[in-house]
C-alpha cells in the first residue's frame, strides 16, 4: 500500500494548514505539488518569471518543508511558473530563506527542465523527426533549426524517470524545472513496481489538488492511498468530499479525450475505468489501463518574441457615438495607415476589443448588440515598443476626438478611467515550439545536481 | 427545452494552447441518452456555431459520467494579438440555448 498527497492544485495557491495536518495523521510516504504549467499563457517563459507572486510560493513552502522535514515525508515539487532554470532558481532560493528560518538541512535532487539550444539544433541535424503536439497552422509540423533559434528559450516535460534517479538516493526533495504534472506523483509508485494504468490515472487526480472532489478548489489537498488493484482517493479537508462524478468527471478537465491521456510513452486508458462509493467521501477506482507504446517522448515548450503590446482602456456611452461605433472604429484605422505611412503595416497589428458587445466571444457571438455603453480595449503589438506606444497614444487622440458626422460635438467621445491612457503592456510572446521530442534516454536532455538546502 | 436547463455543467477551458474544449454534463441520464441517440450535439452544430471546419471537430459521449466533450482548434491561441480568451474560460456560451427536442 502507499499513501500519497497533493497540499494543493498548484503551488502558490495556498496550501492550508490544518488539511496538510489531516493528511500527517495518515503517514503518507510521499507529498507532491505541481508549480508549474503553460495554462498562463507564453509570457511567463518569455519573460523568464512567475505568474504567482514569490511572496505566495514563499507562504506554502513555509508551511510545508518545516513539516514534510518533521515527519520525514519526501517530498517532490515542480518550479516554479514556465519551470525555466531561472524560475527553479528562484524557488530554491525562497526554500534556502524557509530552511534557514526553521534551522533544516534538506538534500534535494535539482532537475532542470530547460533544454539547451544547441542540443536541440544537433538533434534536428541529425535527422530527429519532431512533431508538433497539436495539429495547429500555429506550429511547423516538424519542428525546424529556425523555430528553436526564434525561441526565446525552451523547456520540456520531464516525464518520471529523472525523477526515480533522484528518489533512489533518499533524498528529502525532489526539485524540478518543468515537468509532466503526472511524473511528480507517478514516480515513486512506479519506482515500487505498482500497476501503471492505477499509477497514472492517480497521478492525474491527484495532480490537481482539491479540483476533483465536491466542491471544486486548487487551493486544498487530496489523497490517495494505492493499492495493488485499485486506489482511494479523497479531499482531507472534512468540508469537502469526493464523489463518483466529481472524481469520473474530472477526466474531462482541460484534457482533449476524456477516455485517453497520453504520456511519455504510452497513454491512460479509461474507458473500462469504474468508479464506486467507497464511503461519504472516498471514491474507490479500477480499470484504469495503460497501454504501451514503443517510442518515448516528451512535450518541448518553447515561445518567440512578437513584439510589443500598448493598451487603452475607456468607456463609449454617448448613443450616436455606439450607433456608429464600427464606422468610427474603422475610420480611425485608417487615419493611422495615413498617419504612420512611412511604417510597413505588417510592422504593427491593431485590435479593436469591444466589452459589452463581442470582445469575449468576436465573430461567434451569438448576440452581438451593443447596449447602453460599451467598453473599448485598444491593443496595439508592434515590432518596436515605442511604435506600440505612438501608436496607441495616436489611436487616443483620433478617437477621443473623431468628428463623425453624427456627433453632436467632438470635444471628448470617451471616458478615461485613469492617467496615464495608454499604457505600456510589455513583450509579446507566443508558442512557436510545441513539439514531441522522442528521447532515447528519458533523463537525457535534464541536468542534474545534488544539493544541501541550509545547514 | 434548451442545454442550459438540461445541462448540470457547461464549461469551456484550453487543453494545450491550441485546443479548445467544452464540456457538457447532463443531469438525467434519459436526456444525455436522448441528445446522444439523435446527436443534438453534433459536428456540424459546432461547426455552424463556432464557425470551425467540421472535419477539425471531435466529439466524444462518455455515457458512465452522462457527458459530452467537444474539441476544436483555439481561433487564436493566448498570446497572439487579438486573443479574447487566454484560458477559453468563456467561450462555451453559443452552445448555452441550443435546442433539445
Amino acid at each position: 500500500m502507499l499513501r500519497i498527497y497533493a497540499p494543493a492544485g498548484h503551488l502558490g495557491h495556498g496550501v492550508p494548514r490544518e488539511a496538510l495536518e489531516a493528511a500527517l495523521k495518515l503517514d503518507p510516504d510521499l507529498v507532491a505539488l505541481q508549480g508549474t504549467s503553460t495554462d498562463y499563457g507564453p509570457y511567463y517563459l518569455g519573460a523568464n518569471t512567475t505568474p504567482q507572486p514569490l511572496s505566495a510560493i514563499e507562504r506554502d513552502l513555509n508551511v510545508l518543508l518545516p513539516r514534510l522535514k518533521k515527519a520525514e515525508v519526501p517530498f517532490i515539487v515542480s518550479c516554479a511558473g514556465p519551470g525555466t532554470d531561472h524560475t527553479l532558481n528562484l524557488t530554491l532560493r525562497i526554500m534556502k530563506r524557509v530552511a534557514e528560518r526553521h534551522s533544516l538541512k534538506l538534500d534535494a535532487y535539482v532537475l532542470s527542465g530547460e533544454i539547451s539550444k544547441e542540443y536541440l539544433v544537433e538533434r534536428i541535424h541529425a535527422g530527429a523527426r519532431i512533431r508538433r503536439a497539436a495539429d495547429t497552422e500555429y506550429l511547423s509540423e516538424f519542428l525546424t533549426v529556425e523555430d528553436v533559434r526564434n525561441a526565446v528559450r525552451i523547456v520540456a516535460q520531464m516525464g518520471p524517470e529523472p525523477i526515480m534517479t533522484g528518489l533512489k538516493m533518499g533524498v528529502d526533495m525532489v526539485c524540478t524545472g518543468r515537468a509532466l504534472d503526472t511524473a511528480l506523483f507517478a514516480a515513486y509508485p512506479l519506482l515500487k513496481g505498482y500497476d501503471k494504468g492505477l499509477v497514472m490515472h492517480m497521478s492525474k487526480i491527484l495532480e490537481c489538488g482539491a479540483m476533483s472532489a465536491e466542491p471544486p478548489t486548487s487551493g486544498d489537498g487530496m489523497f490517495a492511498i494505492l493499492e495493488k488493484d485499485h486506489f482511494l482517493v479523497f479531499p482531507t479537508n472534512p468540508k469537502r468530499k469526493a464523489t463518483v462524478i466529481s472524481i469520473a468527471a474530472h477526466s474531462f478537465y482541460e484534457r482533449e479525450d476524456p477516455t485517453r491521456e497520453w504520456g511519455p510513452d504510452g497513454y491512460l486508458d479509461l474507458s473500462q475505468a469504474r468508479y464506486e462509493q467507497y464511503d461519504e467521501r472516498t471514491v474507490m477506482v479500477t480499470g484504469s489501463r495503460w497501454v504501451p507504446v514503443n517510442i518515448y517522448t516528451v512535450k518541448v515548450e518553447g515561445v518567440a518574441h512578437k513584439g510589443y503590446r500598448a493598451v487603452m482602456i475607456c468607456g463609449a456611452r454617448d448613443p450616436v457615438f455606439l450607433e456608429n461605433l464600427d464606422s468610427i472604429l474603422n475610420g480611425v484605422k485608417k487615419r493611422v495607415r495615413q498617419y504612420f505611412s512611412d511604417v510597413p503595416p505588417q510592422d504593427y497589428e491593431i485590435h479593436f476589443h469591444v466589452y459589452g458587445r463581442d470582445a469575449v466571444l468576436g465573430p461567434i457571438e451569438p448576440e452581438p448588440n451593443v447596449l447602453h455603453e460599451a467598453g473599448i480595449l485598444v491593443e496595439v503589438v508592434a515590432m518596436k515598443r515605442q511604435l506600440a506606444m505612438d501608436i496607441c497614444s495616436y489611436i487616443r487622440s483620433t478617437l477621443f476626438h473623431y468628428d463623425h458626422p453624427a456627433l453632436r460635438g467632438a470635444a471628448g467621445n470617451l471616458a478615461f478611467p485613469f492617467s496615464p491612457m495608454v499604457l505600456d503592456a510589455g513583450e509579446v510572446y507566443v508558442f512557436n515550439v510545441y513539439h514531441l521530442l522522442p528521447l532515447e534516454d528519458p533523463c537525457e536532455p535534464f541536468r542534474s545536481s545534488l544539493i544541501r538546502i541550509g545547514g | 427545452m434548451r442545454l442550459r436547463e438540461v445541462a448540470s455543467v457547461v464549461r469551456s477551458k484550453l487543453a494545450g494552447p491550441f485546443i479548445l474544449t467544452i464540456d457538457v454534463f447532463v443531469h438525467s441520464r434519459e436526456t444525455y441518452f436522448k441528445i446522444k441517440s439523435k446527436k443534438l450535439i453534433n459536428e456540424e452544430l459546432i461547426s455552424r456555431l463556432y464557425r470551425v471546419p467540421r472535419e477539425k471537430i471531435r466529439i466524444i459521449y462518455c455515457d458512465h459520467v452522462n457527458g459530452i466533450k467537444i474539441a476544436m482548434p483555439m481561433p487564436k491561441p493566448p498570446g497572439e494579438p487579438g486573443c479574447r480568451d487566454i484560458y477559453g474560460a468563456q467561450q462555451h456560451i453559443p452552445l448555452l440555448n441550443v435546442a433539445i427536442e
